[in-house]
């Protein structure tokens, strides 16, 4: 047996694994919307929002969910279930750096998902989820490290404790109350006043609570951007970035090129640096907000890509502590 | 369009079909050849081949999923004609990388001891087992060859840590392997 054997017999699996792994969409609830998954779906959106925006091919617009779509009901038993409104996952590995109670149950250093989860561990409890075909049925509760957290919860179910994470649903939230523009950035939970801390990659540090109100109060109420506006940054940026004329402004407002489309995806993505703008709330969420383009003045909400003047640009920048 | 429609067009042997499947999936073919072929025109003749073979397979086929189905289709043949080249010259796309990766997985000693046993169906065990994110993130990698980098900013990961996921994953496929008789 070789590498090639293990590779052409992936060739030949479930079909629907191989039509998952290519879905990195934010906006489907029964798409394993683990956290990372949704963040996920929203760079990949909004990278390929933008590279469309950029070179005008519809067909790069916002990944939509999967065809057919359809209830999967195997994917839900499998990776979590909902109490409250929240949908639950079963706890990566990757979250032990949010939750340091959490890692301190780990039990090894394989990377293993297995904790040494007592009854003392537990906390409030918050409900029950029916038995099923695969399992029996469970008892959801609080960790009590974390009491006032909807954002990690224990399962006791089968004779086992396991952890449950959820990231909150902001973008059910949306779809649900049908809030357009990102207005809804003022409503979700109560926001500003529900976040606890905003941080970027840029400066690191959080920002202080009147930093937070300022930034969601000018990223609120946007529209979605014009592409022909969009198309003038892109030709601007791209000149200053290559200095030629490569790429210019076509007759239709959408961008001129002579190059494989490949090639100016590539090159587009390379001049953009997108800012993630992390938020966590009082109840224990932990989200990617926002994915901000300050070489364009756009950013990605929701699966949206909503523009800034620039003078909000700079105010932004500010804040955010961007050079 | 959705893939029923496209189905139901290459059912009647309408042509459009084809143009709605260059529409929808024309991007995602040739990313796939071209992961693993390494060059523009050689991954637009695989993806007109896979065309081809699609029209050729529908109907009496009739795929789960058209956007799996096609994928593993163009797969197959960027594949085969990967070999055809490498009879003269080594590959430059990520196929050749991806490749080495895997052979990371082998138990050693094992080769042929077990060829018998149905590859596909203890892989298609230990892929359910995995979380998903992992999963997709390994059949990224190793169905649609795609490069770390770029699963990394898919997955708002940085590259390091799809690197070492990725490892990880392997060395549990080996063990997998290896539990399931693929060992000396």
């Amino acid at each position: 047996m070789t590498g090639k054997d293990i590779y052409q017999a992936l060739g030949d699996i479930d079909p629907r694994m191989i039509e998952k792994a290519d879905n990195c969409s934010a906006d489907d609830p029964k798409n394993g919307l683990r956290r990372r998954m949704r963040y996920a779906g929203g760079a990949a959106a909004c990278l390929c929002l933008v590279i469309a925006l950029a070179i005008g091919l519809s067909s790069l617009l916002i990944p939509k969910t999967q065809d057919g779509g359809g209830s999967d009901q195997m994917a839900d038993i499998f990776y979590g279930f909902c109490l409250n409104g929240l949908q639950y996952y079963p706890i990566d590995v990757g979250d032990h750096a949010r939750y340091e109670e959490v890692k301190a149950l780990q039990v090894g250093a394989t990377g293993e998902n297995r904790y040494e989860i007592t009854e003392a561990h537990l906390g409030e409890w918050l409900g029950t989820i029916p038995a099923d075909e695969n399992f029996g049925q469970g008892e959801v509760y609080r960790f009590a490290a974390y009491p006032d957290y909807d954002a990690i919860v224990i399962m006791h179910r089968d004779g086992e404790y396991k952890f449950y994470i959820s990231d909150g649903d902001l973008y059910r939230y949306i779809r649900e109350t049908g809030k357009s523009d990102s207005d809804a950035l003022f409503s979700y939970h109560g926001m500003p006043d529900s976040i606890t801390e905003m941080t970027t990659e840029v400066g690191g540090t959080p920002l202080s609570k009147e930093s937070v109100a300022e930034v969601i109060t000018l990223l609120s109420g946007k529209q979605t951007v014009e592409y022909a506006v969009y198309a003038e940054r892109a030709v601007a940026l791209w000149k200053q970035t290559y200095g030629t004329d490569e790429v210019k402004l076509s007759g239709s407002g959408g961008l001129d090129y002579d190059m494989s489309d490949e090639e100016i995806r590539e090159r587009l993505w390379a001049m953009t640096t997108p800012v993630s703008l992390w938020i966590k709330t009082d109840r224990g969420f932990d989200m990617l907000l926002i994915h901000y383009y300050p070489q364009f003045g756009v950013f990605n909400f929701s699966n949206q890509l909503y523009g800034l003047s620039e003078s909000e640009m700079q105010t932004l920048d500010g804040l955010l502590g961007i050079e | 369009m959705d893939d029923k429609e496209i189905l139901a067009l290459l059912n009647e042997r309408s042509e459009m079909a084809l143009a709605r499947v260059e529409e929808k999936y024309g991007k995602l073919c040739y990313r796939v050849a071209y992961n693993i072929l390494g060059n523009d025109a050689d991954a637009k003749e695989t993806v007109n081949d896979t065309y081809l073979r699609l029209w050729n397979a529908i109907p009496p086929a009739k795929p789960e999923s058209l956007k799996a189905y096609i994928a593993a289709v163009c797969r197959r043949l960027a594949l085969d004609r990967h070999e055809a080249q490498t009879a003269q010259k080594r590959g430059s796309g990520q196929l050749s990388l991806a490749l080495e990766e895997l052979e990371h997985c082998l138990p050693a000693g094992g080769e042929d001891a077990n060829a018998q046993i149905d590859l596909q169906t203890v892989l298609q065990r230990f892929l359910g087992k995995l979380p998903r994110t992992t999963r997709d993130i390994f059949l990224r990698r190793y169905f649609y060859t795609d490069s770390v980098r770029d699963i990394a900013r898919a997955y708002g990961k940085k590259e390091h840590a799809v690197t070492v996921l990725l490892l990880r994953t392997r060395q549990k496929l080996k063990d997998f392997l290896e539990k399931e008789g693929f060992d000396v």
